[in-house]
């Protein structure tokens, strides 16, 4: 349990970090908070010859608004700077609670968003939440930058898009619409301080009992996190009544392939996921909770 | 009694100040120049024979200073049954096993000559279930268990059964029950089960070793017995006890996890041995925690009780299978008393309890706060609520138609006195509203449920307990015993009674820190028994301090010491309150200079304890105090997800008398809040004898936000021999929580998990089989 030698590169921009992950191959690494990957190294699962730090590139940590409406967000921020910025709070609300629901106090102000999403853990908080924004990620590789819809990033189990020598830099998280009614609900029914066994973020958008806009995406039921789309269709156009909720909450247990852990089995995890999307959305419905 | 200043007054721990600074000094704070990093090779295999280990390549690691592998020591160790190797020899019988250690100069040497050992393993069928251990013809874990050494033990006759993988059989005969069955108006019969429980002490197992040029071996060792270390380590190495030096610092938490020899003690020890002059310091990782120390005994039990109408108990009958793991250890100690205690602190004519320690091939079990009680009471006590609904009873009226009182007989055949439990009882029902009318549905739409439970814990006995009290020129204390420190706050316990007796402000005493080379022997802080042994031993050498300073004072002034008296801090005569001396002044009459009176002090529980009957488990005294203690519960749960939320909890100890009652309501609140990650949320988990789960990650211990609401009940029932009438307080509240909590679960949503921990998971299945049963 102690970290074998490796080299530690303190890059001050990305490209400097991108040619010192291509100089280093399979063996390099990013690494920014490293709440994730120290102990993966700690306990030998990893054994990168070389870190790249991005830590402390000018700007990357930036949270700043942008002319849509919405936000940038620099892919080091630490989830404590995401949950605490006014900006954040004010137009993307969801995200903002989702990254303060992350682990515990001092993972938070270490770990950072980025960091968060490339390590491709399920159960990530932040994740649903910025799946069911329909966020952007912004990346930057050997090939220059290039962007990538938040939900393509996922691409399985600890896989995202993420390719070689490529660096996170930001996130474009659209606002959100006003009026718009939201819960991230970080499921935990062992200890407070868990991975989420369902970590479900829903944005509502209303008229009236009318349900326009629906987004719902999930964390900690599959492989990957990501977007309830058949749950979505069952509520957009429709009015938001017990049978129509009944209805997303199934489509949602179907459109998941859990699975088991010590957590819990796949089994009770797709039926948690049907309890809590029924119970999120009529929450919603009905004003509650946001 | 007397009044008293100190004693029985809430005081601020005399370590808090060092604690909340991050100055005091800790087993892992220890430190020397030049010291080798030693790391230990687990094997990673449950059940094997080791054809051919080889260190050859490891050797040349620059930089690696030592290696020991089993061949290095062939004696075996063991509490009571000797059948384990300081690192394996030939076999290896569970994956956490240490087959080989290696000192070097730089903690990266040590890794890399780790890494380069090569262990060449022949698999064995293994062992992981304790009902398969117990079935004919399962795999032997120990085929020679017949001919090891054993140890002669007062009260516990070791009777390993031939050909099996039983090393003790503790019985237990009172009245006949069979007869008994056929008087009762209802018997009901349960099997509960228990999982295996880690400490998640933050302070993880350390030691310093050092063999010097005069061939003493001395331990820096974050140990709860540095006097059992020490024995078991001379008997082990075959050194003389006075070449075994172990000191011991503060404890980060021990919960008995460090007790006896866990494979760093030995492999250390021969690392040092190998290099005279050298400090070896092997520090072991989380993993090693999970993996190569112990853990809570995993636990199989039926029970069967049987009652009259009026709920009357005429016989209860318990049987457990309790799972050792690969070495016995302490487990003779925890079956035979957590076995006794099984059937619960009840008036029960007729009684039969069989409890079977048996080896798997998984992680050694070991002594756990609340020793098995837990374990037992999960089943016991769920149990009586059982008993109680068929019968058409309140829980709480069935138990108090039967809980021990005084005069009452218990089932070892001991008449009961100062008996604390109907209290704890009492007062944790009337804390949660027992009796009162609940709202059953909370707003959230989940259902309410309450529940109790009590229990009886013996202590460790018969033990000696020997110290020192020296009173210096300045009139300050030094208390010289080897009790340890490791959070529960005997320290200052300890200091408030010298304070007390010898009336000098709290400040103006010190207990100095465990060295078996200096403090007296002691067996062990553990089983809740340090205020009570220890507590007698500073009481004891206060007052001879008292009497010497008396006696000399006497002198001094001419004057007959029974005409002296201590008074505030010194020496005065008795009506002429002008002619005082202080310690100080009477020492340096008395010798012309300065010197010192050193006092000493000696308990011994022998005398007044009663040999219990290997065959009947009788005794009229089998413990030298009984703890007390009771636990009330409310609770949710949400129906349609099975997730149990815990919104009050009332813990009830019965303390005998409350030295320090600040430091009893801490040591009841840890403790039940220990119950509940037991009994919620702790579980390692197996894959066969692969752990799943030896990180915090994976497995969870509950932490500030999963605390719910409690209340603190101090009992205060004295002990005739108790220093002030105190008795152990540390380990008590733990017991009665599953138990309580799966009673809340019951009353809530009328399901009852019988498998520990009652995970939300659990209860959902239950409700839907429950629902599915009704159509």
């Amino acid at each position: 349990m102690i970290l074998r030698p490796f080299e530690y590169v303190e890059s001050q921009t990305v490209d400097d970090a991108v040619a010192a992950l291509r100089g280093g191959g399979d063996d390099a690494r990013v690494i920014a908070g490293g709440t994730a990957l120290v102990p993966l190294m700690k306990h030998a699962v990893l054994r990168p010859a070389r870190l790249v730090s991005i830590a402390r590139v000018p700007g990357l940590a930036d949270i700043a608004p942008a002319t849509s409406g919405g936000l940038r967000i620099g892919g080091v921020a630490t989830h404590w700077a995401v949950s605490h910025a006014t900006l954040v709070r004010e137009r993307s609300p969801l995200l903002a609670y989702a990254c303060a629901r992350v682990a515990s106090p001092t993972v938070r102000s270490m770990g950072t968003l980025g960091g968060n999403l490339c390590y491709g853990e399920s159960a990530s908080d932040p994740a649903p939440a910025l799946l069911a924004l329909r966020a952007t990620v912004r990346l930057h590789g050997p090939g220059g930058a290039r962007t990538v819809p938040i939900t393509e990033f996922f691409t399985g189990f600890y896989e995202t898009a993420l390719q070689e020598a490529e660096v996170l830099t930001s996130l474009d998280v659209p606002a959100m619409p006003a009026g718009a009614r939201w819960r991230y609900l970080k499921w935990t029914p062992r200890a407070q301080e868990d991975k989420a066994l369902v970590g479900l973020a829903a944005m509502l958008v209303l008229d009236g009992h009318r349900c326009r806009v629906a987004r719902l995406a999930v964390g900690g039921v599959g492989a990957s996190p990501v977007v309830l789309a058949r749950a979505e269709q069952a509520l957009e156009g429709q009015e938001l009544d017990e049978a129509t909720i009944a209805r997303a909450a199934d489509a949602a247990a179907g459109e998941v392939e859990p699975m088991d852990d010590l957590q819990g089995s796949a089994e009770y995890r797709r039926d948690m996921l049907r309890v809590w999307v029924r119970r999120v959305v009529a929450g919603l419905a009905e004003g509650r909770a946001s | 009694m007397a009044d008293t200043v100190v004693v029985g007054k809430s005081v601020v721990r005399t370590d808090a100040a060092a604690k909340v600074r991050g100055g005091a000094m800790y087993g892992v704070d220890v430190r020397f120049g030049g010291m080798l990093v030693g790391k230990t090779l687990r094997a990673g295999i449950p059940h094997a024979r080791i054809v051919n280990l080889e260190t050859s390549a490891a050797a040349k690691v620059p930089g690696v200073r030592a290696i020991v592998t089993g061949p290095d020591c062939s004696r075996r160790h063991g509490l009571f049954q000797k059948d384990q190797p300081a690192l394996a020899i030939d076999r290896v019988r569970y994956a956490g096993e240490v087959v080989a250690a290696v000192a070097a100069e730089d903690e990266e040497a040590a890794q890399e000559a780790i890494e380069r050992i090569a262990v060449d393993y022949e698999e064995l069928p293994g062992v992981f279930d304790v009902m398969e251990a117990v079935a004919p013809g399962a795999p032997l874990i120990h085929p020679d268990q017949m001919s090891y050494e054993r140890a002669q033990v007062t009260g516990l006759v070791l009777n390993p059964v031939p050909d099996s993988n039983i090393s003790y059989h503790f019985k237990l005969r009172r009245g006949d029950v069979e007869a008994a069955w056929s008087q009762c108006d209802l018997v009901v019969e349960d099997t509960f089960s228990t999982q295996f429980v880690q400490y998640a002490h933050l302070e993880p197992h350390v030691t310093i070793a050092l063999y010097d040029a005069t061939g003493v071996l001395t331990l820096w060792t974050s140990t709860m017995g540095p006097h059992t270390v020490r024995d078991m380590l001379a008997d082990l190495l075959q050194l003389p006890q006075q070449r075994v030096r172990v000191i011991t610092n503060m404890v980060g938490g021990g919960y008995g996890s460090k007790m006896y020899l866990r494979a760093i003690n030995p492999a250390a020890a021969l690392l040092a041995m190998k290099v005279p002059n050298r400090h070896v310091r092997i520090l072991f990782d989380r993993e090693d925690e999970f993996l190569s120390c112990a853990g809570r005994l995993p636990t199989r039990t039926t029970m069967k009780t049987g009652v009259k109408q009026d709920g009357t108990l005429v016989a209860r009958q318990s049987t457990i299978y309790w799972e050792k793991g690969a070495y016995a250890d302490i487990g003779a100690v925890i079956v035979r008393n957590a076995s006794y205690c099984s059937l619960g602190p009840y008036r029960i004519p007729n009684a039969r309890i069989d409890g079977y320690l048996v080896y798997t091939n998984r992680q050694p079990g070991g002594g756990f706060r609340g020793l098995g009680i837990p374990q037992v009471s999960w089943a016991g006590e769920q149990q009586m609520d059982r008993v109680a609904r068929e019968l058409g009873m309140s829980p709480l009226a069935l138990r108090r138609r039967n809980i021990l009182g005084e005069d009452d007989v218990s089932v070892t055949g001991e008449r009961m006195h100062r008996v604390g439990v109907g209290e704890c009882l009492e007062r944790v029902a009337a804390a949660i509203g027992y009796e009162r009318p609940l709202e059953r549905t909370a707003p959230s739409g989940a259902r309410r449920g309450r529940g109790l439970a009590c229990i009886l814990k013996s202590t460790l006995t018969p033990t000696a307990s020997f110290g020192f009290v020296k009173l210096n020129n300045d009139g300050s204390v030094d208390v010289i015993t080897s009790a340890v420190e490791h959070g529960q706050g005997a320290h200052t316990v300890l200091a408030q009674i010298a304070a007390e007796e010898l009336s000098v402000p709290l400040d103006k005493v010190r207990c100095v820190m465990p060295d078996t080379s200096v403090t007296p022997f002691d067996r062990s802080s553990t089983s809740s028994r340090t205020t009570f042994h220890m507590g007698l031993v500073v009481k004891e050498a206060s007052a001879d301090v008292r009497r010497q300073l008396l006696d000399m004072a006497g002198a001094v002034i001419e004057v007959h010491p029974r005409d002296l008296e201590i008074r505030d801090g010194a020496v005065a005569v008795r009506g002429a309150p002008d002619r005082a001396l202080s310690y100080g002044q009477v020492i340096a009459r008395f010798y012309g200079g300065p010197g010192t009176v050193l006092g000493k002090g000696v308990v011994n529980t022998k005398p007044l304890y009663d040999t219990m009957n290997a065959e009947t488990g009788q005794s009229s005294r089998p413990s030298i105090f009984w703890m007390y203690a009771a636990i009330g519960i409310e609770a949710e749960v949400d129906p349609d997800t099975g997730q149990l939320t815990v919104g009050r909890m009332a813990s009830a100890a019965d303390a005998g008398k409350a030295i320090n009652p600040l430091a009893c309501v801490q040591q009841i609140d840890g403790s039940a809040i220990m119950g509940l990650g037991m009994a919620m949320m702790e579980e390692v988990a197996f894959d066969g004898g692969r752990t799943l789960n030896p990180t915090f990650l994976d497995y969870k211990i509950p932490t500030t936000v999963d605390v719910p609401d409690t209340d603190v009940i101090i009992v205060e029932s004295g002990h005739d021999e108790g220093p002030y009438g105190a008795k152990g307080i540390g380990e008590p509240a733990i017991a009665p929580v599953p138990a309580a909590l799966g009673n809340a679960v019951y009353d809530a949503v009328g399901v009852q998990v019988k498998d520990l921990p009652i995970r939300a998971e659990k209860i959902y299945r239950a409700l839907r089989a429950k629902g599915e049963e009704r159509g």
